[in-house]
């Protein structure tokens, strides 16, 4: 049995390999693949930054498979047409970087004029016109991603003698496209980017023209002669430049392009093309999200703008801009309940925080604050306060008696807006009892050296800011924040229940288990837990609380109609509810009205550690740091009531279901790749057990490299406190060293096996170290500066990264000759796996915890030292 | 009758205020709504339409069956259809309000399609589902006599229907472009007792010294502004938000009452949307 792919000729197998393009593959000739590389991981991550702006984040998943479509498909044309595609080598490797700035200018003004309204996709009656929308998306991107499939595989099969080389280029390319972008994100408008992501291309264009591939350029000298044919398919113990060229394909009779015309070519379609984005660039920020409407108010102006990975931060400054915080409705529980104009602080057209308009703030409006009870519960000598609120917490809790304030502030351009103000709003003015610290919200060991504290206040805002603040709500975060307490401290975590009361509930368990975590033997005694109609704070103390503390949560609550959920001793017939709450599941409904709070009955439940009495639906699982997770409560088992309950999804748990969709697709190309070879009507063929061994091998290849990627950008968010940075650090180091170990994998082509089973010995042992040591060493270090920790992060990637890229530029390399058409083949089954594998990894994690990725990384890669498809000599 | 278990004291008094709105004064077209009549109000009102007479009767044949199954729907899923609101309901065109405001563009046609939907109108603003609507309206139950305020104009359409049901409506807009463009649409309707506002709805109505009886907030504040609370007349106040992203049929309703002594309660409504597909409703 003959599995067909390769050029054939009557009987004999034969191969397409022109004898001295090893030695040709110079870096020089190299250059236009590294730079198409370059601006097509920019333009995909430039894409990402399209979808979070014109509509939400988690739609960014999407450009992931728009991507792969046009990946895919190059790779299936490649494998297929081989033959006409060698051909035409040289013209089309000319060719094709123009072609790219058109497909990429193009792609993108049809994708930001689509009215693709996510807000509809969730609505039943109006879904159907996303879907078409949706299509759009992948018809508009698909001409750029498949040209630059087709450019990459190109080069593979013409410098197929040197495939560690190319690789390397590819994926140093790429790494280094995803430095250029982030930085370019510092000082162009993320609408913007495309404009410097052309340039790349025209350079590669130019390069193309002056530099023409070997190929054609053998092919004007001297027609097809110096193109032989390899009869002796792939020894594996002949390296490339041993390789018995006979023959000639009559394939390769091409006629002798002029490159002068590509160059012209190339300048003119950047021109065309620049005018397109940068003049008639119609992308807009979605008129659903919370800045249109302040925006659009009469005489609001835009005071400051910032641009960054991390986001678009813009400062309005118009009458709607005020504090904005859960306060009282009964009138005459302060003199003036009136909360302060200020600054509106915009990121992605998200509201970030508010930001004082002067450097000093009446908060006289704060006792009628939900927030403000800790404060009356503990003398706050020692305050930390997670999340400024652009400096209102502070001046709250100053004015709330606090000796001495800690600010952890992650969020840099926040940070930088305390310290030295940003536009008109002033910064924070230095004072002696406040210390603003750069340190992420897990940084526990890191933080607690300030402490103890008597209160520990988490703002409503810090934990919908970012996923790396939220990870603050994780068991062991909260755990460490209570042993930094105090003995009289109080913790104190927000919830939103505005629209779910699931939240609250599954931050009832993580609080518990918090508390036990701590040493807590009796977490009920420790609780206190009260409410307004759209928000709970849960308050954790140190110490078992005092009567009198409990009779202070008592008038608190009452003077304020906000209504105690818990606390001990709680009788919850004789509470008095000012807010009734039914609770909603998506299978079950809570209608009664007066009676007992249902939110009193799901924390004593939780308190107790019984199952909930109206969120079982729901996966209640608390997060942890290797879960971490504070949404996440859609149980996929039930995936049918979730999408027949679509509209009532929150747009918390959205990226869950984006992931599921993708998986799904990811999933149904990936198969249609790997098995392509099966319907191949004609060509060269490969055993069925070589085939069957290169389709785990390089599926393996590409779900392991991006299953460890993964598990390493998650540790760096958390370490780094920026998931942008994290992204873009981690991506650039593996790739760019996975390049290098591409490069060193060509000294290995003699004996691939060896050279697989060295770098797979490398990645299994240093998978195995970051296994034992890595939160170690994150932790010891989490306090020193930025700059020595993304050193670090790169020393804790590169020798892994290598190792990583020797097996994909092994295995690639035993497709040369007249398994050619399977080179094209196996590299598009790696991407469609690398694709699978994101999707994948997210899911995982939220069921399992990101510990599986590396240890399903492993496996994989013992997988993968167990199906090298070493070719064996042709006899 | 209930609503999700709750005592809903409609029939006597509804019944009341359904005979007196009957007094309020019709929109003046609402006798004879013609083509005619609907191409001059919307000439008089700054707003294109590309409809037909034709179009404009193949919808209009539709209007019947659609308030036909509304009825139907509310009283199913209510228990009843309150005659008042429906009556005030039938009195409008609701194809009048079927506007995109920046694309400068009717959809009329598609007034009586059911199932009830929300719409798009333009600078992030909706029309939400006529049932949506009709349910809001029935929970703040308006009366002839009483004064209602609405912070967020939108299509016009609510601050329409209550200005059928209320003495007197004020609505406020917070975007400029629409809140222009949407207070130039009561006029031709003959909708004499609405008073339109482009600015913040912080501050809700001021000039009101009475305050007023209902409040309806499109709201996305952590807090119900404290002047709008202020302005909620005491012991028989009603503030409606609806919580939840726009073009969204299951939004959530807070209703807010502030008791004679000031002190302000609130009852998350889960509206018949929730009701639930599986399982059980407890309590009841």
């Amino acid at each position: 049995m003959g599995y067909s792919g390769g050029a054939s000729s009557g009987q004999e197998w034969v191969s397409l390999v022109p004898i001295d393009l090893a030695a040709r593959a110079t870096p020089v000739r190299l250059l236009p693949l590294f730079l198409v590389s370059m601006a097509a991981i920019g333009y995909e991550i430039a894409l990402t930054r399209f979808f979070a702006i014109a509509s939400w984040s988690e739609y960014g998943y999407w450009v992931i498979s728009m991507t792969m479509v046009g990946l895919a498909a190059s790779g299936i044309a490649a494998s297929l047409l081989q033959r006409p595609i060698l051909r035409h080598a040289g013209r089309l490797l000319a060719v094709i970087p123009p072609l790219l700035i058109l497909a990429a200018a193009l792609g993108w003004t049809w994708t930001t004029l689509v009215p693709f309204n996510p807000l509809e996709l969730q609505n039943r009656q109006l879904w159907a016109d996303q879907l078409g929308n949706i299509a759009q998306y992948y018809a508009a991107l698909f001409p750029f991603f498949f040209l630059v499939g087709f450019y990459i595989s190109l080069y593979f099969m013409v410098h197929s003698a040197a495939i560690g080389r190319v690789y390397a280029f590819d994926l140093a390319g790429a790494g280094l496209g995803a430095v250029f972008v982030l930085g370019l994100m510092f000082v162009v408008h993320p609408f913007f980017l495309i404009a410097g992501l052309l340039l790349p291309l025209a350079v590669a264009g130019v390069l193309a023209s002056f530099f023409p591939s070997p190929l054609a350029g053998k092919v004007a000298e001297n027609d097809i002669s110096t193109l032989r044919v390899d009869m002796s398919g792939m020894g594996s113990a002949r390296g490339a430049d041993n390789e018995d060229h006979v023959g000639s394909p009559p394939a390769l009779r091409a006629t002798s392009p002029r490159f002068a015309w590509g160059g012209i070519g190339t300048i003119a379609a950047l021109v065309a093309a620049e005018v397109l984005v940068c003049l008639f660039n119609p992308a807009r920020i979605n008129e659903y999200k919370e800045i249109y409407g302040p925006l659009n108010v009469p005489d609001s102006r835009v005071v400051a703008t910032r641009v960054s990975p991390k986001g678009l931060y813009e400062l309005l400054d118009n009458f709607t801009e005020r504090l904005d915080l859960d306060m009282s409705n009964n009138s005459g529980v302060v003199p003036d309940p009136t909360l302060p104009r200020a600054y509106g602080l915009y990121a992605d057209g998200n509201r970030l925080a508010s930001l004082p308009r002067s450097t000093t703030v009446d908060t006289g409006y704060f006792g009628a604050a939900l927030d403000a009870l800790p404060y009356r519960l503990r003398r706050p000598d020692k305050v930390l306060l997670l999340g400024a609120s652009g400096g209102f917490r502070i001046h709250e809790a100053l004015g709330a008696g606090a000796g001495h304030v800690t600010v952890i502030e992650p969020d840099r351009t926040l940070r930088h807006a305390l310290l030295d103000g940003l536009g008109p709003a002033p910064a924070f003015p230095p004072q002696p009892q406040v210390s603003i610290r750069d340190l992420g919200a897990t940084a526990v060991d890191a933080i607690a050296a300030g402490g103890p504290f008597d209160v520990i206040d988490i703002g409503r805002d810090f934990v919908t800011q970012s996923d790396t603040n939220r990870a603050a709500l994780s068991v062991e975060v909260l755990a460490g924040y209570i042993r930094m307490l105090s003995p009289q401290g109080v913790l104190s975590i927000p919830v939103s229940i505005r629209e779910f009361t699931v939240y609250a509930v599954k931050m009832f368990g993580t609080v518990r288990h918090a508390l036990a975590a701590s040493g807590v033997a009796d977490p009920a005694q420790h609780l206190v837990i009260y409410r307004s109609a759209w928000n709970v704070r849960i308050l954790v103390a140190r110490s078992p609380w005092p009567a009198a503390a409990l009779q202070e949560v008592r008038d608190f609550c009452d003077a304020r109609s906000f209504d105690p959920v818990h606390y001990p001793g709680i009788d919850p017939a004789g509470v008095r509810i000012f807010n009734e709450l039914p609770v909603v599941s998506f299978d079950t409904v809570e209608t009664r009205a007066g009676a007992q709070d249902a939110m009193m009955a799901e924390a004593a439940a939780s308190l107790a550690g019984a199952p909930s009495p109206y969120h079982a639906f729901f996966r209640l699982t608390p997060p942890t740091l290797d879960r971490p997770f504070v949404n996440a409560v859609l149980p996929l088992a039930q995936l049918g009531t979730i999408l027949a309950r679509i509209e009532l999804v929150p747009r918390e748990e959205l990226g869950t279901l984006i992931n599921i969709a993708v998986l799904a697709q990811a999933v149904v190309i990936a198969l249609l790749v790997m098995l392509l070879p099966l319907v191949r009507p004609s060509g060269g063929a490969l055993p069925a057990g070589q085939f069957l061994r290169a389709m785990a091998y390089f599926a393996g290849l590409g779900l392991g490299f991006l299953f460890l990627e993964i598990y390493l950008i998650e540790k760096a968010a958390l370490y780094l406190h920026d998931r942008v940075l994290a992204f873009g650090l981690v991506l650039a180091t593996m790739l760019v060293f996975s390049g290098i170990g591409s490069w060193l994998a060509e000294r290995f082509r003699s004996r691939p096996s060896y050279g697989v089973g060295l770098a797979v010995a490398v990645v299994i042992g240093w998978n195995l170290l970051l296994l034992v040591g890595l939160d170690a060493v994150l932790a010891l270090t989490a306090a020193w500066p930025g700059w020595l920790q993304i050193l670090i992060v790169i020393a804790l990637a590169a020798p892994l990264s290598v190792a990583l890229g020797m097996p994909m530029a092994l295995g690639l390399s035993q497709f040369a000759g007249k398994r050619l058409a399977f080179l094209p083949w196996a590299w598009a089954v790696n991407g469609a796996c690398s694709i699978v594998s994101t999707p994948l990894a997210n899911l995982l994690a939220a069921a399992i915890g990101f510990m599986v990725l590396p240890l399903a990384g492993i496996m994989l890669y013992v997988m993968v030292v167990l199906t090298i498809p070493v070719a064996r000599p042709t006899r | 009758m209930t609503i999700s278990g709750r005592a809903f004291p409609l029939s006597r008094r509804a019944a009341l205020a359904g005979a007196a709105c009957l007094a309020l004064p019709p929109p003046v077209h609402a006798a004879d709504w013609t083509f005619d009549a609907y191409a001059r109000a919307m000439q008089a009102s700054g707003r294109a339409t590309d409809l037909t007479a034709q179009t404009f009767a193949a919808m209009r044949q539709r209007r019947g069956h659609a308030l036909q199954q509304l009825e139907t729907w509310l009283r199913g899923e209510l228990g009843t259809a309150d005659p008042t609101v429906m009556r005030a309901i039938a009195a409008l065109p609701r194809e009048y309000f079927h506007y995109d405001y920046a694309a400068g563009r009717s959809f009329a046609r598609d007034a009586y399609d059911w199932y009830p939907r929300a719409w798009p109108i333009g600078h992030g603003s909706t029309l939400s589902a006529l049932n949506v609507q009709a349910y809001m309206t029935q929970l703040v139950q308006p009366r002839p006599h009483e004064t209602a305020l609405e912070i967020g104009t939108g299509s016009g359409y609510q601050a329409a229907l209550l200005s059928r049901l209320a003495r007197k409506t004020c609505t406020i807009e917070i975007i400029a472009p629409l809140g222009a463009a949407v207070g130039r649409i009561f006029g031709p309707l003959g909708l004499d007792n609405v008073e339109t506002q482009v600015g913040d709805g912080y501050d809700g109505w001021p000039q009101e010294r009475d305050g007023f009886d209902i409040i309806v907030v499109t709201c996305a504040a952590q807090a119900v502004p404290p002047p709008l609370l202020r302005q909620l007349r005491p012991g028989s106040g009603r503030l409606v938000i609806p919580v939840g992203p726009p073009l969204r049929t299951e939004q959530f309703l807070y209703l807010f009452t502030r008791d004679a002594d000031g002190r302000v309660r609130s009852r998350r409504d889960i509206g018949v949307w929730f009701v639930p597909m599986t399982g059980r409703i407890a309590g009841g």
